[in-house]
């Protein structure tokens, strides 16, 4: 925000970028070999509400969207609303460039329908090599990724996270991921319904 | 294939290494240098030096054998045995082991303020103590990291290396205040004594102060320097003895009162807090660096993460 905007009190909304989301599809093949994380077969984004008109117009066009770009890789769209009024659509597909591409176009369609800035983030789930979940969670209003490792899961009460292990596996994908470099942006998020 | 050799993170960080050397040089070069100047000065004119050099030697001597019963009297810390700390003693024997060193004494600080150091002056004579607060705030392999650290410094001797490093620092500063008193008495210039060339007496006197004063105030901050390479060092260490720098890395943030946090607060919740762009907490006053003993947890931890990457790559 420019001197005069603070100064005049105006609010530009902050750009918002889904191009990064690709940087998943190339990662992941690392992420698989070097860290034994293996995609779960869902991924979704997150947005703030939208009018149940709009929102059920832009739901049938991303479906729609979907039949035609995935004939043969069977993806499925599914609309959740969680309890704290954020809205997700969530893809499931056996494909994860599929899934990463899926999730690009309905970013992409809500950029163009003017709803970009409600996005919130794009979470992958992975499965750990000792069969635990976690996230790598992709904020739109800073075009980069951060891990999110549960000690339980994300349903646990206590909202216990393992910070050496997010920060080991920052560490170790920094090159092929843009990933967040200020810790205190790597939010979390529980009760993921995936 | 036969693992010849060390693993690639075993071999010394060449860079950490020299800047160590070079500062040990940078001090040793501006002792010696003031040594020989003011040495031939003060032997011209048949002032002793002798005392001088002796108190300093007796303050070096006691600080290097008490000050890690004054370090822990002054923090109020007791010594705790396996019994009154089972997991304590516990953790620390087996880092003792795999350090190959003698298990050290234990002792808790009652202080909510997250700390931990190591004390004493050889590995036979170590305490580790740690504060209530940090054995709270820590898991246990953060806690198993920061004390790795602790036993690192005892590994490589800090104490008796900045005991070693500071004795001239106490040397130059008794004989700055001396020159000083002295000048006083002789009047800077006039009334020393009735031997040849004593008007010069005062004048050298007052630059030897000046000499004394520049001297000790460089050694101060490459003492300081010397510090902060030695901490990063017991970083390395650390992270050898655990193979996990990043139990380190998070512990570092975590007890940091400076740096920010991982968050705990959902991100749906922090959204409206996100969208404002908060400016983050001050980075890099490299000024206040200078005078600091221990590196900025940002490069702390930066390096540990290079260690980690090497160790993800594999010893070769």
């Amino acid at each position: 925000m420019g001197f005069f905007d603070a100064l005049f009190g105006r609010q530009k909304p902050t750009p918002v970028g889904p191009e990064r989301l690709f940087a998943m599809g190339t990662a992941q093949v690392t992420l698989e070999v070097e860290q034994q994380l293996t995609p779960t077969g869902s991924a979704a984004i997150c947005f703030k509400g939208i009018a149940s008109g709009a929102f059920s117009s832009i739901q049938a066009d991303l479906e729609q969207l979907l039949r035609l770009a995935s004939k043969d890789d069977q993806l499925t769209l599914r609309p959740y609303k969680d309890n704290l009024g954020y809205s997700w659509f969530i893809f499931t597909g056996s494909d994860f460039q599929a899934l990463v591409a899926a999730l690009h176009m309905a970013s992409q369609t809500l950029i163009d329908k003017g709803y970009g800035s409600q996005l919130l983030f794009a979470i992958f789930p992975f499965k750990m090599a000792d069969g635990k979940e976690m996230y790598w969670i992709y904020s739109y209003k800073r075009s980069s990724f951060y891990p999110f490792v549960p000690k339980k899961n994300t349903s646990d009460p206590l909202r216990q996270r393992d910070n050496p292990e997010e920060l080991r596996l920052a560490a170790a994908i920094g090159k092929e991921l843009p990933v967040e470099q200020e810790y205190e942006r790597w939010f979390p998020v529980w009760d993921v319904p995936l | 294939m036969i693992l010849r050799g060390r693993p690639s993170w075993y071999k010394p960080d060449v860079g950490l290494a020299s800047r160590m050397v070079l500062t040990m040089f940078l001090l040793g070069l501006v002792y010696v240098v003031f040594g020989v100047v003011i040495g031939a000065i003060m032997i011209h004119y048949g002032v002793s030096l002798f005392f001088l050099i002796a108190f300093a030697l007796i303050i070096a001597g006691a600080q290097f054998f008490f000050s890690d019963k004054i370090a822990l009297a002054a923090m109020g810390a007791r010594y705790v045995d396996e019994a009154d700390a089972p997991e304590l003693h516990a953790l620390v024997e087996r880092l003792a082991v795999q350090a190959n060193l003698p298990k050290p004494r234990i002792a808790v600080i009652n202080s909510s303020m997250p700390n931990a150091f190591a004390t004493g002056r050889n590995a036979k004579n170590a305490t580790i103590a740690v504060t209530t607060g940090i054995y709270n705030q820590l898991s246990t392999p953060e806690l198993e990291a920061v004390l790795a650290h602790e036993l690192t410094h005892i590994i490589n001797h800090d104490m008796l290396v900045m005991t070693i490093a500071s004795f001239f620092s106490i040397l130059i500063g008794l004989l700055a205040r001396n020159l000083m008193w002295m000048g006083f008495w002789g009047g800077f210039g006039g009334g020393f004594g009735r031997r040849r060339g004593n008007d010069n007496l005062g004048a050298l006197i007052a630059i030897s102060l000046l000499v004394s004063v520049v001297v000790y105030a460089i050694s101060f901050l490459l003492i300081r320097a010397l510090s902060r390479a030695r901490e990063l060092a017991a970083d390395r260490g650390s992270a050898l003895i655990t193979g996990a720098p990043e139990n380190l890395a998070s512990a570092l943030l975590r007890i940091s009162d400076r740096m920010p946090h991982i968050p705990e607060q959902d991100f749906r919740q922090a959204q409206a807090v996100n969208a404002l762009f908060i400016v983050p907490a001050i980075k890099g006053d490299s000024f206040m660096e200078l005078l600091s003993t221990h590196p900025s947890i940002e490069e702390r931890v930066a390096r540990l993460e290079e260690m980690q990457r090497q160790m993800e790559r594999g010893p070769h």
